[in-house]
């Protein structure tokens, strides 16, 4: 590649490409988008590709198969979309290569039966009785209510081909500052009217940390790619560095210009191979042509990225320790202040984003502040990535306008709850945040909104709970990992996380006592004030919350030895014998051999028991009763004996 | 000017200079905070959580060792709020700390436990979970107890602020421990065995070996003493119980831990060779046992023109002594061992380090590693870590490099006239080494005795220079008789035929050419063995008085144990020899007067009598002592384990 040396050459090259090598709007030439994102290869969309490549060669078919990164909608992988008909395959098999090469390669067809289809009856009939298969991307459910500007770069963009990310605009909005010689202060000042604040979770405000860091005193500055990325069931930043890893140098490069940093560091998790490959072709790339390095594009501009590899610590992505590790020292988080934009990497001022946030960047620069404002709530503008999960039947990866509710990702994007179970909760983001009951779905989702419902935005996990899912066990989860990954510097974390791990073992377990929730509240609300960082200090979250909305479970756990969920292993099975018609599948499913053949009843010997739920789930007709211990003790207006959520609950 | 900022601590103002932390602040207004992981010199850790303070406008509170003091900040340091959560923190921290403080050898001394009593906090309310356990390092020196391990990290800190980096982090969460690289055992990691670790530990963690079984420490009595093995001279705190020296320290300073090498801190254990308590003759190849009066007559006979050779490790007072007996006797034959290795006049050398901006070390061997100066390395080390720049200049590649601005190695003479002089070099490094001496405000020069000359020839006679002695009085030596002594004169002394008396432990491989030799050492040890006659001597922690450190400033000892039956100090011993012979002595009891400084610069060239390579021989064998101890134990205990 030769290298740019001005921003004209830049515009050259686009001129070049569009069409001739590369088509993304996929006008000119017949194109095949392979997602190529992690879900998808999993379910081996590389061997796709590759087979559709050799089927259309040996047919003798002009196509282009294009390795994308992660279209979103995971569940339903892998994906393919074709261009320039814009059809949506689903679920694609290697079997299906000859097809999609005869039918939609050679001659526009589609392959119907690839088409997505809405299978869950319940919602057919509700709502689209006359729907047949989608056809096109914007005609599912998943991605209509999305507005994908981040995303948008996946469907249109080869991560091994920067010629891609060129054709379809990308450097443009470099090119625009460079060639337009706004002054640093601008772009801050753009961004900083853009409202773009930080998708890392706590949602600081982008312009001020630039600001900051840029009025900082001292000759070397830097810029670090936050891509550490370790929430449970949160892969937002991963797509990103897989899907469209320019877009965040675009963005590293921008913001280098604008804090004055001529070093930028992309801290990647060492468990995402994708995307460490992806970024290390990425950034060769753009060395070669020159957009990074010294004098980027002739305005005398100079900055250079190398990534860093993390270990894996999940405290890594807290940014003082991120920064201890990229100087190659023990992850350990240091007190705030000096803030890193003070004295961050090697004490020089440093400007630390998350990766989502800085692949917002070219966009703001490229279309202005006021377009990316329109979009979004008064205090959170833009889009948020989110990974949904859980209990629902679309997951996968979304991204939405801020100020979208809750009840929408769940039941127009995610499809609903699976199984046609009832939505009990939502744990929005990851081990820091909160779960926000079923009757509050109702929530704007955007930084505020959230946090006053006792959740955060996070980094942007989704995760939907069902009425099988226990929260006093959905806490204790998430306090496990926090345990687990606790660095141990600062004995509130350390201890504390281990103590309420302890309390919350002991209610699962049906040894709780009253005290313990109380116990249970003072912890947390003392690790909040005295824990050392952000981990430490968010810890407690998802047992506060689960609390506040759901203390009556953490009661029934410990008064009534109950569990409506049936998940901790502490109800009490018996079996109603005045309706029992005595089938004894009960007995043949017992592994602790506690159901007593009475002859004319079934009973369960509470002694032998394990409370597998075994019998319980084997039950025809739903005979046996979990119940707690002592039915007398049990609030009947709580519970009904099926052991079954109260309505709207 | 040092900028100064004003702030309210608990309604006190305090002013104190720029940068300082809001600990220390509170500290200048005597206003204890506490703190379990806080190290001086070190940046704030905010690990221990124990220093949470409030200051008004900050959302939450901070921790005060790691918040920079600022103009007009208001802090509360024991606000009830502070107090609940320094008990949480407490609670938390004792759930996972045996609870048994009645058991623990640290109790009194405990930090955690002081903090626990003021915080009224007994034991925890979680009770207690046993986490870590009883490390199996087989060592003769530091016992290790991870159930004790509060996680502070001040062991982990001082190691690596020294350059030793031995101990680091293992683990997550509450699997987290302190611990060598791989699990190795200590012998096997690197570590030097200096125990700063155990210095700065503030519970029963890390403890010293030798101390186990015996007593509690709080009920130890404690004096301060100078080690007094080599050059370094190192401040101690030795503790005794029952008559023994159980434990050795390092001074601290300010609230700073000074260091101490193996050979300082446990010292005292190591295996030099039978006491001797009596005066003792030759018989053949053995020694027999005299009475004093025998002795004393014995050498009273012989000391008139006999020579005589001091130690450079004797004390002022003993030297005072000394020579007042050698004008009695009028004694010509004289020396001291510093003319081994340096000048009198680069010995009367005298500067601190301690407001120096720049530390420019000359052709003297540093290493921790090979106890060769190991507190000079690491005070240079803890200059550099405040701010001070350090340029090496030698003839090998030092340890302390690591932390040098610039490190200028070849021949150490020609790089001084290129540095300190007038000559000028193509070298980059040495003209950026030239440009920061030359720029810095008070720079400090530590050199090698032989180095002196060239050094004040280079750059002037008004420029701070120190000369690093081999023992640890050689300074007192010079400053009390060097208008006695002559530079060079030990090579008669040890060859002439006359009765040599050698007064003091001297260096180990010294040939004696004389047909009989009087030694006067507390230890039978190898040297011994040369003598004729041999008189008992005082330990250093036996003898009171004081000494000249190698920064050229006096330091006190006190005596910590009694001599024990039938010894004499040295200055007894030579009293009673002028007695024997009838001869009175002008001693003056006077030491500031005795030691001051006297006469200007005379430039001599005279380098010493031993090649450099000769002049680390002594320390050799005491880390010949060491290594054999740790090696030892580890016969001993693998035999008890296969028993």
């Amino acid at each position: 590649m030769t290298r740019l040396t001005s921003v004209n050459d830049l515009i050259e090259l686009k001129k070049s490409l569009v069409g001739e090598r590369v088509d993304p709007d996929g006008t000119k030439r017949q194109s095949l988008w392979v997602c190529c994102g992690t879900a998808c290869r999993a379910g081996g969309s590389v061997e796709l590709a590759d087979k559709l490549q050799e089927e259309a060669k040996n047919n003798n078919i002009p196509v282009d198969v294009i390795k994308t990164g992660c279209l979103g909608m995971c569940q339903k992988g892998p994906l393919i979309k074709t261009m320039p008909d814009g059809y949506l395959y689903q679920k694609v098999k290697t079997k299906h290569t000859a097809k999609i090469i005869d039918y939609t390669a050679k001659s526009g067809f589609a392959v119907r039966e690839l088409f997505y289809r809405i299978d869950d009856l319940d919602y057919y009939y509700k709502r689209d009785i006359f729907s047949g298969p989608k056809e096109k991307i914007e005609d599912l459910p998943f991605y209509q209510k999305q507005l994908r500007l981040i995303l948008e770069g996946n469907e249109r963009v080869a991560p091994e081909n920067i010629h891609y990310y060129i054709a379809q605009g990308g450097y443009e909005a470099l090119a625009k500052i460079l060639s337009e010689k706004w002054e640093p202060e601008k772009v801050i000042d753009e961004i900083t009217k853009s409202g773009l604040r930080g998708r890392g979770g706590a949602g600081f405000p982008t312009g001020i940390k630039w600001k900051a860091t840029r009025q900082a005193k001292g000759e070397v500055k830097v810029i670090v790619a936050n891509g550490d990325e370790g929430d449970p069931g949160a892969f937002m930043d991963r797509s990103i560095m897989e899907g469209n890893p320019h877009c965040l140098l675009e963005g590293m490069l921008i913001a280098g210009y604008a804090v004055g940093a001529n070093y930028g560091f992309i801290y990647v998790r060492h468990e995402y191979p994708l995307a460490l490959k992806n970024i290390s072709i990425a950034i060769q790339q753009v060395k070669e042509l020159g957009l990074i390095g010294k004098n980027i594009l002739g305005s005398g501009f100079d900055f250079d990225i190398s990534i860093r590899e993390g270990a894996g610590a999940f405290v890594c992505g807290e940014e003082t320790a991120l920064l201890v590790s990229i100087e190659g020292k023990r992850g350990f988080p240091s007190p705030k202040p000096p803030f890193p934009a003070e004295s961050g990497v090697w004490a020089f001022p440093t400007c630390i984003n998350n990766i989502e946030t800085l692949a917002n960047v070219p966009y703001i620069v490229k279309h202005g502040a006021e377009k990316f404002s329109s979009i979004g709530t008064e205090n959170s503008k833009g889009t948020k990535v989110f990974a949904l999960a859980g209990k629902i039947k679309n997951t996968g990866l979304i991204e939405v306008p801020m100020g979208i509710t809750l009840r929408e990702i769940i039941y127009d994007i995610g499809g609903g709850i699976k199984d046609g179970k009832r939505l009990k909760a939502v744990q929005v983001g990851g081990p820091s945040g909160g779960c926000i009951p079923a009757d509050l779905i109702d929530v704007e989702v955007d930084f505020d909104s959230l946090s006053s419902v006792g959740a955060i935005m996070g980094s942007g996990g989704i995760i939907v709970l069902d009425e099988d899912d226990c929260m006093v066990s959905i806490a204790k989860y998430f306090l496990e990992f926090i345990k687990e990954e606790s660095c141990g510097k600062c004995p509130p974390c350390r201890i504390g996380s281990y103590q309420m791990l302890e309390i919350l073992t002991r209610i699962t377990e049906g040894k709780g006592e009253m005290e313990d929730i109380d116990r249970l509240e003072n912890l947390a609300k003392s690790m909040q004030v005295s824990a050392l960082c952000g981990l430490g200090k968010t810890a407690p979250n998802p047992v506060l919350s689960t609390m506040r909305y759901f203390r009556d479970e953490y009661e029934e756990h410990i008064k009534h030895k109950y569990c409506r969920a049936k998940s901790c292993r502490i109800n009490t099975y018996k079996i109603d014998n005045d309706e029992c018609f005595l089938c004894g599948l009960c007995k043949k499913v017992c592994p602790a051999d506690a159901v007593i053949d009475a002859g004319d009843q079934y009973i369960i010997d509470q002694e032998k028991c394990i409370k597998c739920k075994a019998c319980y789930d084997a039950c025809p007709i739903d005979v046996i009763k979990s119940l707690g211990s002592g039915e007398e003790t049990i609030d009947k207006s709580t519970i009904n004996l099926k052991g079954e959520l109260r309505d709207g609950a | 000017m040092e900028h100064k900022v004003t702030l309210t601590i608990d309604g006190k103002e305090v002013c104190v200079p720029e940068g300082t932390n809001v600990l220390e602040a509170a500290r200048t207004a005597g206003i204890e905070i506490p703190t379990l992981c806080y190290l001086k010199d070190f940046l704030g850790f905010g690990a221990c959580r124990i220093c949470l303070v409030e200051i008004e406008g900050f959302r939450a509170p901070v921790t005060a060792c790691t918040t920079i003091a600022k103009d007009g900040m208001k802090v509360t340091t024991n606000s009830p709020r502070l107090q609940q959560e320094r008990k949480f923190v407490l609670d938390l921290i004792f759930s996972m700390h045996p609870p048994e403080c009645g058991r623990c050898p640290k109790l009194g001394v405990c930090d955690l436990r002081k903090i626990a009593s003021k915080n009224k906090v007994a034991k925890s309310s979680f009770g207690y979970t046993e986490i870590g356990h009883t490390v199996d390092d087989p060592n003769p020196f530091i016992y290790r107890d991870t159930r004790y391990c509060i996680l502070c990290g001040k062991c982990v800190r001082i190691c690596q602020g020294q350059g030793t980096s031995v101990l680091a982090f293992l683990g997550r969460g509450v699997k987290m421990t302190v611990s060598t690289p791989n699990n190795a055992l200590l012998k096997d990691s690197g570590c030097t065995f200096c125990g700063s670790c155990v210095e700065v530990c503030p519970v029963n963690a890390l403890s010293e070996k030798p101390k186990i079984g015996k007593g509690r420490e709080s009920k130890y009595k404690r004096f301060e003493c100078v080690c007094l093995e080599c050059g370094n001279a190192c401040d101690t705190i030795v503790s005794v119980y029952q008559n023994e020296v159980v434990k050795v320290n390092a001074k601290v300073k300010d609230d700073v831990h000074g260091y101490l090498c193996a050979v300082g801190r446990f010292g005292f254990t190591l295996d030099r060779g039978k006491r001797i308590t009596a005066p003792m003759k030759r018989k053949g190849l053995d020694f027999e046992e005299i009475t004093w009066d025998e002795a004393i007559s014995t050498i009273a006979e012989r000391i008139k023109g006999s020579s005589m050779l001091l130690s450079a490790k004797l004390l002022n007072e003993d030297i005072m002594t000394a020579k007042a007996f050698a004008k009695a006797l009028q004694l010509e034959d004289i020396a001291s061992t510093v003319e081994l290795y340096s000048s009198y006049n680069a010995m009367k050398s005298k500067a601190e380090i301690d407001d120096t901006d720049l530390i420019i070390v000359v052709g003297l061997s540093l290493s921790q590693k090979k106890r060769l100066f190991p507190a000079l390395d690491f005070d240079i080390r803890r200059k550099v870590r405040l701010g001070s720049k350090l340029i090496v200049v030698s003839g090998e590649d030092l340890e302390v490099s690591a932390v040098a601005e610039f490190k200028l190695i070849g021949d150490v003479r020609k790089l001084i006239n290129e540095l300190l002089g007038k000559e000028s070099s193509e070298d980059n490094s040495i003209a950026g080494a030239k440009k920061l001496y030359e720029s810095a405000k008070s720079p400090v020069i530590i050199c090698e005795p032989s180095y002196y000359d060239e050094i004040v020839c280079a750059a002037g006679e008004s420029t701070k220079l120190v000369a690093v002695p081999y023992e640890s009085n050689a300074k007192g030596v010079a400053a009390v008789m060097s208008d006695v002594l002559e530079d060079g004169k030990i090579k008669a002394v040890v060859e002439s035929s006359k009765m040599l008396y050698v007064v003091g432990e001297v260096w180990p491989n010294i040939e004696f050419k004389s047909d009989f030799i009087v030694m006067q050492k507390p230890y039978l040890d190898a040297q011994a063995d040369k003598a004729d006659l041999l008189l008992p001597a005082p330990t250093s922690w036996e003898m009171e008085g004081s000494i000249i450190n190698l920064f050229g400033s006096l330091t006190k000892l006190q005596k910590a144990l009694a001599m024990p039956e039938g010894v004499k100090t040295y200055s007894e011993v030579l009293q009673e020899i002028a007695k024997a012979v009838s001869v009175d002595m002008d001693l003056s009891k006077d030491i500031e007067a005795a030691i001051e400084i006297k006469g200007k610069y005379e430039k001599t060239d005279f380098k010493g009598i031993l090649p450099l390579s000769e002049r680390k021989l002594h320390m050799d064998a005491l880390n010949e002592l060491i290594d054999d101890t740790v090696e030892k134990f580890n016969v001993l205990e693998t035999k008890s384990e296969v028993s």
